[in-house]
């Protein structure tokens, strides 16, 4: 071939390639150039700017004897060696990202955000019981602080960890999931992550694993391959203590999370007698569907636990909208374009975990779709289900913008959830990625933020279709959050993405 | 002005959508055309040629991106006006070099006669090219692509010229067996 059709075939590359080469490389492409030669540098994500939500939650395996001292080498197990001063690291897999259609743009076909979301509906709503226990575990007794969370990042994880137990240890957390195999789950998670995902250039919804192997471990590559493949994760393996490790560690965990996350991960280092860590990353970036106007956010006082403080809040007139009346508390939900967004405000003279306690706001959370299909279908003026009454008004929403963030130990949580024996040096199986024996996982925990202001978050059009009233509201009420309050961000089929207890906004 | 509105103008055949795109994407184009030619009064006449074709091409093309649209079109027009200039003599220009340097790692082989093949090369260099790491595609992008020199990338990303140098070896290497692989080259 002549160099002359190369050239020529350059010149016709894909358009999203010559894109990215023509903006300013970002300061992590930079480290990545900076860095080629001695690791392979992996093709993350572009750091997004920062808008809304993010999550991340790592897990390591510890190995709890024999350090440095690996079990025998098998055929399926990829090859431990020996400790390099150099401590170099290795990128051993890197996934590719679906690449969505920009939104109105009109191409032939289906597009693919399309397949992803029909094959992953119903089965979100297999999950949604254990979204719900997940939410009121790590969200409840927050003792005036803020929390917050992400349900479905904590389900990616836990799949992961799945992947990698054998034996009873795997059947105990497939139980805690109510699923009965791990092809079964292997399904599933593949569906519910094709129906968050999304990233069309603009909204953002990037849920990402990865897979940290020690050089002294010998893993098993099978296993390795399928959470690559099927979970979509960056597999690297490296000198685990190492500076050279950690930062390519934190690289990614802030690549993946758009830089939101940027002093927790700061504080992230393998140990060196780890053998092994996960990570889950997601990352969210969406628009209201209607923004509020800045020029209405004003300085009010927030009745917070510790006492009153002076915040911006958003302010938005809806003359045709719904708000929702439960036992304890009012409810009002916003569409953001990836979904709604709920702001659940308890009654005066009750706190938000009295309100968690109701049963009735506990049911909500585990049959979300139902409530909301239930009330907000049809034009009645009002309408009734299990509890909660939903009331055409005219609503005059006022909100704080928000920038809260949480980290917290997830061990106490699995393991009331029933997941135990992965914790346990006696009895942990995690056969499955290593034929060491003595491994556990030594720590699990989960670090969030939430970001919310006048262009923030927007809806899924299937929710905001259903709330069209074709009738003049009579009703008008002015809700005014300036109390403690519960959020509850979500996606596609009303996937709980994120969930906070707000004291101090 | 956003694309959007210029391109709207082009579908208006509005002959201001000329004079806002040459304002907008002038100087850009201009880079490209002057890496490729030597001479800036071509490198000017390449810019006039863009503009013209991008009014006979919007529409009912209606591009993504107008900078790459008019990039992908000053960099053809100005690879055949360097073609037709060096059947007579060679050297000098970045576009040369480029040349120079792809050729080294390939194989003189069967050549993509067809439209339809020479897209699908570009498909294929495309799928290759994803697999280079982010920073080491668009090394390569911006060296084979908006040639920019060897300096010029070391200054952008912060590395020496000679490890910028290394990546592009690498990356010829890679896209050379992966061509070989596909059996578009022996």
């Amino acid at each position: 071939m002549k160099s002359e059709k190369l050239m020529d075939a350059i010149t016709n590359i894909d358009e999203d390639l010559l894109e990215e080469a023509r903006k300013e490389p970002s300061e992590g492409e930079k480290k990545a150039a900076q860095r080629s030669g001695q690791i392979l540098s992996p093709s993350f994500l572009r750091a997004a700017c920062a808008v809304l939500v993010v999550g991340i939650l790592t897990g390591a395996v510890l190995w709890a004897g024999h350090r440095n001292d690996p079990a025998g080498h098998t055929e399926q197990t990829g090859s431990a060696v020996a400790a390099d001063p150099a401590q170099k690291a290795a990128v051993l897999a890197e996934p590719v990202f679906p690449q969505d259609w920009p939104e109105g743009e009109i191409r032939e076909g289906e597009p693919p955000i399309h397949a992803r979301r029909t094959a992953g509906y119903e089965v979100a709503e297999l999950y949604r019981s254990y979204f719900a226990d997940m939410m009121l575990l790590l969200l409840s007794g927050e003792n005036g602080e803020n929390r917050v969370m992400s349900p479905v990042n904590i389900f990616m994880a836990t799949a992961m960890l799945v992947e990698m137990t054998g034996g009873e240890t795997r059947q105990e957390i497939l139980n805690a999931l109510n699923v009965r195999s791990l092809s079964e789950l292997r399904d599933q998670a593949a569906r519910i992550w094709g129906l968050c995902y999304r990233d069309d250039g603009q909204e953002k919804l990037v849920l990402g694993n990865s897979l940290w192997l020690s050089n002294h471990l010998n893993y098993r590559e099978s296993t390795a391959k399928h959470l690559a493949e099927e979970y979509y994760a960056s597999v690297f393996r490296g000198e685990m203590g190492s500076e050279a490790y950690d930062s390519l560690f934190r690289d990614w965990l802030n690549q993946m999370t758009g830089g939101l996350l940027t002093e927790q991960v700061s504080k992230e280092k393998f140990s060196s007698d780890e053998l092994l860590a996960f990570a889950s990353t997601v990352f969210l970036q969406t628009r209201w569907q209607q923004e509020f106007d800045a020029e209405l956010t004003a300085e009010g006082l927030f009745h917070g636990a510790d006492g009153d403080r002076s915040v911006p809040f958003m302010h938005r007139d809806m003359a045709a909208d719904f708000y929702f009346k439960g036992d304890i508390f009012t409810m009002i939900y916003l569409s953001s374009r990836q979904g709604p967004v709920f702001f659940f405000l308890p009654d005066e003279g009750f706190g938000v975990d009295e309100m968690m306690q109701s049963q009735v706001f506990r049911d909500f959370l585990a049959y979300t779709n139902d409530y909301v299909m239930n009330l907000t279908d049809g034009f009645e003026k009002t309408k009734e289900y299990k509890g909660m009454t939903s009331v055409a008004a005219r609503v005059n929403l006022t909100v704080p913008k928000l920038d809260i963030d949480a980290s917290q130990k997830l061990e106490e949580s699995l393991q009331k959830l029933g997941i135990r024996k992965c914790f346990s040096a006696a009895e942990a199986d995690f056969t499955s990625i290593t034929d060491v024996s003595g491994v556990y996982l030594s720590r699990i925990e989960q670090s969030s933020r939430l970001l919310m202001d006048e262009s923030g978050i927007s809806a899924a059009s299937y929710v905001v279709g259903a709330l069209a009233g074709g009738y003049p509201p009579e009703d008008e009420i002015d809700l005014v959050i300036d109390r403690p309050f519960f959020l509850l961000v979500t996606g596609a089929g009303n996937v709980p993405l994120f969930a906070a207890v707000v004291n101090e906004p | 002005m956003e694309d959007k509105r210029i391109i709207d103008l082009f579908w208006e055949r509005n002959e201001d959508a000329v004079a806002l795109a040459q304002a907008a994407y002038g100087p850009y184009c201009l880079s490209i055309a002057r890496r490729v030619l030597r001479d800036d009064e071509d490198a000017e006449e390449c810019v006039n040629d863009v503009l013209l074709a991008a009014w006979n091409r919007i529409p009912p093309a209606r591009p993504d991106s107008l900078a790459n649209f008019l990039g992908r079109i000053v960099r053809n027009i100005a690879i055949d006006r360097l073609r037709k200039e060096t059947a007579a003599k060679r050297g000098g220009s970045e576009a040369e070099i480029a040349l120079e340097e792809l050729e080294e790692t390939l194989t003189a082989a069967g050549t993509p006669e067809s439209v339809l093949e020479q897209k699908e090369l570009s498909a294929a260099v495309s799928g290759i090219l994803r697999s280079f790491s982010q920073a080491e595609r668009n090394i390569f992008i911006r060296r084979y692509w908006f040639l920019d020199t060897v300096p010029e990338i070391a200054a952008r990303y912060g590395i020496s010229a000679g490890k910028t140098a290394m990546i592009l070896s690498r990356g010829r290497k890679k896209l050379a067996a992966a061509l070989k692989k596909k059996e578009w080259i022996e």
